[in-house]
C-alpha cells in the first residue's frame, strides 16, 4: 500500500486540503492504521500545544518597564520651547524696532560693545610689547650661548694633535643625548609585545 | 467610561505620554511575555526578552504607522528579540534537528512495534511536547510559538514573521516533524531501558 506523503498528512491535521483531496486521505486512513496512527501523533502534538494554559508575568512587571522607559519631556524639550522661542523673538523685535526702551537699550548695547572693543586693542598692544621684549631677551640669550660655544671650540682647537679625540667625544656626546631625548618623547608609539 | 483604543493609546505615547503607554503594556503584557516564554522556555529570560520587546517598541513608537494592529507590530518585536536572545546568548545550545533515517528511506516510525495510541496517553507527553519546543531551532519555535498562541492563522504569522506564506507551512511541519521524532526516539530510549 502506498501511504499518503508527510506533508499531505499534515496539511490534513490542520485542516489546510481542498475537499477533494481530503475525501482521498479520509479514504486512505479507512485503510491504512500507520498513517492513522502518524495522525493521531500529529493532531496531539497540536493538541498539546494549542492548550498549553498562559502564564501570567511577575507582579511589578509593568513598574519594571515603565522604570526603564526615558521620563516624559518637559514643555521645554517639547514642540512648545519653538512657540516660545517664536514668541521672545517677537517681543525682542516690537521692544527694538517700535519702543523708546528699546531705542534707549540700543544706545547703551552699542556704547558697551565700544568699551568692550577698546579693551581688546589695549590687550592686543600690550601683548605685542611684551612679545617683542620676549624676543629681544631670547636674542640676548643665544647670542650668549653662541660666544660660549664658539669659545669653546676655539678651546678645542687649541688643544693640538688631541682635537681629534675632543672632536669624537663631543659629537659622541650630542648624539647620545639626542638618541635619549628621543627614546623619551618616542616612547609611548613604539608597539608594545606580549608581557611588556 | 470606555477605555481608548490602541490607536488612541499609541498616538498619546507617541509624543511622549507616559501613562498611555503604561496602559499599552498592562492590556499587553501578558500576551508578550508569553511569546517570549513560549520561545525561550525560561521564565527569567522571558521576563528580560518582554521587557526588553515593549521598551524597543517605545523607542520606535514614532515609526509605527498603524498599517497594521499594535498587538501585531508588539509580537513582532517580541519575536525579534527572543530570536536575537536564542542565536546569540544561547549560540551553543544544541537544537533538535531532523535526521534522515540511514537507509535513505521516508519512514515514519523509529521503531515499528512504537503504538501511537501509548505514545500520547503518557502522562509526561505534554510536558515532554513543550519542553522540546525549547530546543527547536529557532525559526521553527517563533513559527509554531505564533500559530498555536492565539490561534493566529498562517497569513498572520508570514506578516509578523516577514516570511512568505509557504515558508510558514514548512517551518510549521518541519517543526512538528522534530517533535515528532524526538518524543519518539525519548521513549524509544526509555522502553530500551
Amino acid at each position: 500500500m502506498d501511504c499518503i506523503t508527510k506533508e499531505t498528512l499534515y496539511a490534513y491535521a490542520e485542516d489546510d486540503l481542498s475537499p477533494e483531496e481530503e475525501r482521498g486521505v479520509k479514504a486512505h486512513l479507512s485503510t491504512c492504521a500507520r498513517c492513522r496512527g502518524e495522525l493521531l501523533l500529529l493532531r496531539r502534538i497540536g493538541e498539546v500545544l494549542a492548550e498549553e494554559p498562559l502564564l501570567e508575568p511577575a507582579s511589578g512587571f509593568t513598574r519594571k518597564v515603565m522604570a526603564r522607559v526615558p521620563p516624559q519631556p518637559s514643555w521645554m524639550e517639547s514642540g512648545w520651547r519653538y512657540v516660545a522661542w517664536a514668541a521672545f523673538i517677537a517681543v525682542a523685535v516690537w521692544l527694538s524696532l517700535w519702543t523708546d526702551w528699546g531705542t534707549d537699550l540700543g544706545r547703551a548695547s552699542e556704547r558697551l560693545w565700544m568699551r568692550v572693543e577698546d579693551r581688546v586693542e589695549e590687550a592686543i598692544t600690550s601683548m605685542e610689547t611684551g612679545l617683542d621684549r620676549a624676543m629681544g631677551h631670547f636674542a640676548d640669550w643665544t647670542e650668549g650661548w653662541q660666544r660660549r660655544v664658539n669659545d669653546g671650540l676655539e678651546a678645542v682647537g687649541h688643544a693640538g694633535e688631541h682635537t681629534w679625540f675632543l672632536s669624537v667625544a663631543l659629537i659622541s656626546l650630542v648624539g647620545l643625548a639626542l638618541y635619549e631625548l628621543l627614546d623619551v618623547l618616542y616612547e609611548d608609539r613604539r608597539p608594545r609585545t606580549v608581557g611588556s | 467610561m470606555a477605555q481608548p483604543s490602541d490607536e488612541e493609546l499609541v498616538e498619546r505615547a507617541k509624543k511622549g505620554d507616559r501613562r498611555a503607554f503604561r496602559m499599552l503594556v498592562d492590556r499587553h503584557k501578558r500576551m508578550v511575555f508569553n511569546v517570549a516564554w513560549r520561545m525561550l522556555r525560561n521564565r527569567e529570560d522571558a521576563e528580560d526578552a518582554a521587557q526588553e520587546a515593549f521598551l524597543r517598541a517605545f523607542r520606535s513608537m514614532r515609526t509605527f504607522r498603524g498599517q497594521a494592529k499594535f498587538s501585531s507590530w508588539l509580537v513582532q518585536i517580541a519575536v525579534n528579540v527572543c530570536l536575537s536572545f536564542v542565536e546569540s546568548v544561547h549560540a551553543k545550545q544544541t537544537f533538535v534537528e531532523l535526521r534522515e533515517e540511514a537507509d535513505g528511506t521516508d519512514s515514519y516510525f523509529i521503531d515499528g512495534e512504537m503504538n501511537s495510541e501509548d505514545i500520547v496517553a503518557r502522562k509526561d507527553f505534554g510536558e515532554r511536547i513543550r519542553a522540546l519546543v525549547g530546543r527547536l531551532p529557532p525559526r521553527y519555535r517563533a513559527v509554531i510559538t505564533l500559530y498555536y498562541l492565539e490561534e493566529r492563522s498562517y497569513q498572520e504569522v508570514a506578516e509578523i514573521l516577514e516570511i512568505p506564506l509557504g515558508t510558514v507551512k514548512t517551518h510549521l511541519h518541519r517543526a512538528k516533524e522534530c517533535l515528532r521524532k524526538s518524543i519518539m526516539e525519548h521513549y524509544h530510549r526509555e522502553e530500551l531501558w
